[in-house]
């Protein structure tokens, strides 16, 4: 959605009517918002446009346009350009003038833009795009793009983490990025399994001096009216919060959880069934919701950190995408549809919890199953509560299944 | 109450614009302030300053009018400012930007008018009741903010700031029992009384016809003004309140197509307004107005300043269309004048009912709270509705100790 501010240095009409065909000749002249940067060279460029206007709407000479990024693409080509050997690429995918490094598994696909933060801009599951929007102004210097990014500053969006420009580097299953801001070297690397829908984000603290980190993160999520429901495992029984379109900060208080019993959300779609788990490496202090018209945003906050010179403190972030979900007080799980076999897997899993029910409902402690496939819902489940806080690397052998012996789903 | 209300009869606006820079972006807080303090001084009788926009780094260009009597007052101040506005922008590659709400962002820009002098709480609240019928209609006239960034459709609403209450800047009036008043501020019609000797009705879009700034300003002094020669209270019944709530979010949607609910009946509200310039027009010539020229035009075609401005969107980019627009208010001294002229003239809508008003905002588990602040509906009657559509399987109730009742549509 780039968009630029131009001048109008000629204007000649080539059909006259109701609504006259015009072609413009424009200089750019600058942003035409502070959060669209422009790409470098742009900037003083000419450009010739044609546009349908109505008579009184004619821009003159002398006056000023907003040429949009299907205008200024001419000037703009960025075409897919691949970057490791298998399904890395480089390309403009949020038509912002600027190229994010995309990586692509058979299910899922994610885009990283190293110039806006290293904000994981895009992840796609099966069609479904979790976070890319068209781009909400919420404010004179900033715009909802949606995704998710990193904040060390109080407040309830930008910052100086989410417009730091990053260098990076690509190897076939993980891109490293590395930047400074604010007395911190922050390294970032991001990973894709490629026979499993899981995405992880590691991101490292580096104080340059004695210093204090108070780190969250903002997952800014595409909300579907009504049906976008985010679930959270609290101490005194699971949380659900069902997304409404709201324009307005309600006349009450803002969802503030303090009570997380397990190192997890879910972000599910109900009418589609696909669900979206983010998992990390430490138990958030503080899960803040906030509903922003069109999108609906996760904050977990991991509370401060007190560091010495050169001492690190690491954060990391797994998101696990699928077609539907079961959860309780307890667990926290998604599963995917394994085509070939026809039967549902167990794609990931904090806990598994016992059930001899078909079908339960989807309240408190109790669980449901959409039905997809062969999933009869028979199938004994081995309860295991697990409130311990879990390197990713052990959790994932949770997720996959192994050490619970699951199958035959 | 009476024209003894007044000692003596004055009036006085604060009109909320935005400034933007060359790409229609409000400018920062600071330089609207410098702005203001500099327009201030040129124009000493003023008391142009700043104002707080909800939840964007930037400040209204507040033009206040400061005390008058008559229309040439009014209308010689008013250009008298703008034109110092407007010079001031040009020197400084600014756009004045005065519509109901941005375009690309929503954010509620109003325009609000003091009558008085009332010295007496007790006529200033009876005054404030008198006119509370009035208001859907004021606000109906005056619609001009059919944008509100991505999340609503141009022209889903022609005032989309009257339905979002102006950012809790002009929400439903609360009613008081006579004798029991208390101050609450942010209704559409406010008693200023403790602050100043004033009623203040602030339902109103911010306007970017100067012409007609005037004109309506002329019309509710005029109104005003015969509504205390009634001697009234101004309590109003249940029916009269509810036809007020209902009427105010069809005139926000349809602004003079709307169809409204007038002492039992349906009647379009364009034809009480008609009936109203006329019935209003003596006290208007006293004020120094001689005809509703622009108002009459408007009444005849059913047509606001947000119909002007949808005539001239095609439906693309926002920011395209807000830079464009930027260029004819430059450009143009008043094209909502010329505007009229051509427009065609407009159907009167439908009539949604409370009821159904109430419906189309229930989906999955929205809790009641949402529902509430949606409409601003008195909660006995959205309870009762909610209650008669729960019978009819319509929707289904549930309750819930952290969110309070949730309503999820059946059918």
């Amino acid at each position: 959605m780039l968009k630029a501010l131009g001048k109008v240095i000629e204007s000649v009409e080539v059909e006259k009517g109701e609504a006259s065909l015009v072609r413009l000749r424009t200089r750019i002249v600058g942003e035409a918002h502070p959060a669209l940067k422009l790409p470098p060279g742009l900037k003083g460029r000419y450009l010739w446009v044609e546009r349908i206007y109505r008579d009184r709407l004619k821009p003159r000479k002398g006056e000023f346009v907003v040429l949009t990024y299907e205008e200024l693409r001419e000037l703009v080509r960025y075409r897919r350009e691949p970057l490791a050997p298998g399904k890395v690429f480089r390309e403009d995918v949020d038509a912002d003038g600027y190229s994010e490094v995309n990586f692509e598994s058979d299910v899922l696909r994610f885009s990283v833009a190293p110039h806006r933060g290293a904000t994981l801009r895009s992840l796609e599951y099966r069609g479904k795009e979790f976070f890319m929007g068209k781009g909400e102004y919420l404010n004179v210097n900033y715009i909802e793009l949606g995704g998710v990014d990193d904040h060390i500053e109080s407040g309830k969006y930008g910052g100086a983490l989410s417009s730091l420009k990053y260098e990076y580097e690509v190897d076939e299953g993980e891109i490293r990025l590395t930047g400074r801001a604010k007395g911190f070297e922050i390294e970032k690397a991001i990973n894709l399994e490629r026979d499993f829908p899981l995405l992880t984000v590691r991101t490292s603290f580096k104080a340059r001096k004695k210093a204090e980190l108070n780190y969250w993160m903002r997952m800014a999520v595409r909300g579907v009216p009504g049906r976008s429901v985010i679930l959270l495992p609290a101490r005194d029984g699971l949380v659900r919060e069902r997304y409404h379109f709201q324009y307005l900060d309600s006349l009450f208080r803002v969802l503030e959880i303090s009570r997380m019993s397990l190192p997890g959300i879910l972000v599910l779609d109900e009418a589609e069934g696909v669900s979206l788990l983010a998992v990390f490496s430490r138990l958030p202090e503080n899960v803040a919701y906030r509903s922003y018209g069109t999108f609906f945003t996760v904050e977990p906050a991991f509370g401060k950190a007190s560091l010495k010179k050169s001492e690190i403190s690491q954060y990391v972030l797994g998101l696990i995408p699928g077609t539907f979900y079961s959860a309780s007080g307890f667990h926290l799980g998604v599963f995917d549809f394994d085509g070939e076999k026809e039967r549902n897997r167990l794609i990931s899993s904090l806990v598994t919890v016992e059930s001899r029910a078909p079908e339960l409902l989807l309240k408190g402690k109790r669980i449901s199953y959409s039905r997809i496939g062969g999933f009869d819902g028979t199938h004994l489940w081995k309860l295991d509560v697990d409130t311990e806080e879990r390197d990713l690397e052990e959790a994932s052998l949770l997720i996959r299944g192994e050490s619970h012996g699951i199958d035959g789903l | 109450m009476g024209s003894t209300a007044f000692d003596p009869l004055t009036f006085g606006y604060e009109w909320e614009t935005f400034l933007t820079g060359r790409n229609m972006i409000p400018i920062k807080s600071d330089e609207v302030k410098r702005l203001g303090r500099k327009l201030q001084a040129e124009i000493p009788e003023t008391r142009t300053g700043t104002d707080h926009i909800r939840g964007l780094d930037s400040k209204f260009l507040e033009i206040r009018s400061g005390i008058l009597s008559d229309y040439q007052g009014l209308d010689g101040r008013t250009r008298e400012i703008i034109g110092a506005i407007k010079r001031v922008c040009r020197e400084k590659d600014l756009v004045f930007f005065p519509l109901g709400s941005h375009p690309l962002f929503g954010k509620a820009a109003g325009y609000h008018l003091h009558v008085g002098s009332v010295y007496s709480l007790k006529v200033a609240q009876d005054l404030a009741r008198s006119l509370t019928p009035y208001v859907p209609l004021i606000a109906a006239f005056m619609a001009n903010s059919p944008f509100w960034g991505i999340s609503e459709p141009p022209g889903g609403f022609k005032s989309y700031r009257v339905k979002y209450f102006a950012d809790w800047c002009s929400t439903v009036i609360v009613p008081v029992e006579r004798g029991l008043g208390q101050f609450v501020w942010g209704n559409d019609v406010l008693v200023k009384g403790i602050e100043k000797p004033t009623v203040e009705i602030r339902v109103m879009d911010s306007p970017l016809s100067v012409s007609l700034l005037a004109e309506a300003s002329i019309f509710i002094v005029a109104l005003t003004l015969n509504l205390a020669e009634r001697h009234g209270s101004g309590m109003i019944d249940r029916n009269t309140y509810m036809e007020y709530v209902v009427n105010r979010r069809r005139a926000a949607r349809w602004g003079l197509q709307a169809l409204f609910d007038w002492r039992g009946e349906r009647v379009p509200a364009s034809d009480i307004l008609e009936e109203l310039v006329g019935s209003v027009l003596p006290a208007a010539r006293k004020l120094g107005l001689d005809g509703f020229e622009l108002l009459e035009k408007m009444v005849r075609k059913r047509v606001t300043q947000a119909d002007f401005l949808l005539s001239l969107y095609d439906g693309g980019d926002l920011h395209v269309y807000t830079r464009d627009l930027g260029n004819l208010l430059e450009r143009e001294r008043d094209p909502f004048m010329d505007f009229l002229e051509e427009a065609p003239e407009l159907p009167v809508a439908e009539a949604e009912s409370a009821e159904d008003m109430i419906l189309s905002h229930i989906t999955i588990e929205t809790p009641f709270r949402l529902l509430y602040e949606s409409l601003e509906f008195p909660y006995d009657f959205i309870e009762d509705v909610v209650e008669e559509f729960r019978k009819r399987g319509l929707v289904k109730v549930s309750r819930a100790p952290e969110k309070g009742i949730l309503l999820t549509r059946i059918r």
